[in-house]
């Protein structure tokens, strides 16, 4: 968290006062290497979120032993299994687009901008 | 001050309307990706432009629907839920559906161009697995929420029924968004989809009443039935007009483009009402009454005062971006 604060505020102290042209490489690569760091920083703060309220669901209201439904733990457990698989294959073909993006890979053409053109003319 | 015998009747109205505009909204863009398939591949990129601006705000409408479903009727959210959990998971495949949907609908303009072809699919493959689910949650509705052989039988056919009627007002909206040998081809489509519409509508009609003695006597009794007559004969009347529209379309001057899309909705809004005078006062079929699934009084007058300041605003602005977007869609531009 420190570390993405720190890295994105000495790119706005750089950028100030050597432009966007100027940046120094050593920099640039660190950019780089925190690209996932705001992820991580979400999924870090929500499992601390989850885990730290246990057992309640609602703070002195609801425990979730008491919240659970009806439903078999092993439906639960299967759909859980399929959202996590499609979310796997979304990762997957989103890292790979952002590098299509990012013009990395060779042998792709530029991407395509998406534009719809405002209609009635 | 609104009485509380009143609130949950605001609320269960406010639940209508919200999952009619659902199934009129996004049913169209959901036909439209049905249709993808069809026709060359050079064409999909006009389909994609006409729904591009709408798609997702129209499912917006289910996340409000859901909303008020949890927020103001919490024992139906939790029985109805629970019930299409189990044992085949079409709310789970319908949320899969739609996140394959949605995110397709991104990557194919914006992966490499290889791999257009195979979002199409997926953006295809996604609309289907909503439309059948949600097809198969009408059905099993209908018939009370029960997992029996002929409730899963009639549920398939309305989960079928439901999907081609989602590709016959995709067609309409086609119809109305496109022009030249697109619009001919959307004609054609419409003119299949149609009699999904019109079974699916039969479907429930008939199966309704036999379900429930309640219900049967609600509709077949003077002189109730007097006053419900106009609402199968008008759809009649209206499928039989779609009908000859469709012989005649399109037109040169393009007049009456607009036709197969208003009749859908009117048909829709027509079945819809069919369906909430049969069910009404019930929210969960012939278990749970509107009246008792219903929040406090008090948590419902705090969220009323919500929905009307917020409500407005989401009719203004949809009706403000399909304003700005009216007319046809001239395709879809590469720079």
């Amino acid at each position: 968290m420190t570390a993405t604060y720190l890295t994105s505020w000495s790119g706005l102290w750089l950028f100030w006062r050597r432009g966007a042209e100027n940046l120094p490489r050593p920099y640039l690569t660190a950019l780089t290497a925190m690209t996932f760091s705001g992820w991580v920083a979400t999924l870090a703060g929500w499992y601390v979120t989850e885990i730290g309220r246990q057992p309640w669901l609602v703070q002195g209201v609801l425990t979730a032993a008491d919240a659970v439904g009806p439903v078999a733990a092993g439906m639960v457990l299967s759909t859980l299994l399929a959202y996590l698989a499609v979310y796997v294959l979304l990762l997957a073909a989103y890292v790979g687009a952002l590098f299509h993006l990012a013009g990395r890979k060779p042998g792709f053409a530029p991407a395509p901008r998406f534009v719809l053109q405002p209609a009635g003319e | 001050m609104i009485d509380a015998e009143s609130l949950p009747l605001i609320f269960a109205s406010l639940l209508g309307l919200s999952i009619l505009l659902y199934v009129v909204l996004d049913g169209f863009d959901l036909g439209v990706g049905l249709l993808l398939p069809f026709a060359e591949s050079n064409q999909r990129d006009r389909r994609v432009a006409s729904i591009g601006p709408f798609w997702d705000a129209n499912e917006t409408w289910l996340v409000l629907a859901i909303g008020i479903l949890l927020v103001a009727f919490p024992a139906a959210h939790g029985q109805i839920l629970t019930a299409l959990y189990l044992p085949d998971l079409p709310v789970a495949i319908m949320l899969i559906g739609l996140i394959l949907r949605g995110v397709a609908f991104e990557f194919r303009a914006k992966a490499p161009l290889p791999h257009k072809d195979r979002w199409d699919r997926i953006f295809f493959a996604g609309s289907l697995t909503t439309s059948l689910s949600q097809g198969l949650m009408l059905g099993l509705y209908v018939m009370g929420l029960k997992w029996g052989l002929a409730e899963v039988a009639f549920a398939a056919l309305t989960s079928l029924a439901l999907s081609a009627a989602y590709g016959f007002i995709g067609a309409a909206w086609l119809i109305l968004k496109t022009d030249g040998a697109l619009q001919l081809k959307a004609v054609a489509w419409a003119r299949r989809g149609i009699w999904g519409l019109v079974l699916g509508m039969a479907a429930v009609s008939l199966a309704t009443p036999l379900v429930s003695p309640r219900i049967f006597a609600k509709w077949f009794s003077f002189p109730e039935i007097v006053l419900l007559v106009p609402l199968p004969v008008m759809s009649a009347l209206l499928i039989v007009l779609v009908w000859i529209a469709l012989k005649r379309l399109p037109t040169r001057d393009d007049s009456f483009a607009w036709f197969p899309f208003a009749a859908a909705t009117l048909l829709m809004a027509l079945g819809f009402c069919g369906m909430a005078y049969s069910f009404y006062p019930f929210i969960v079929p012939e278990r749970l009454t509107i009246a008792a699934a219903a929040s406090s009084p008090e948590s419902l007058r705090i969220i009323l005062f919500g929905v009307v300041c917020v409500l407005p605003v989401i009719l203004a602005y949809t009706v403000f971006a399909y304003a700005i977007f009216r007319g046809k869609a001239t395709g879809l531009s590469y720079d």
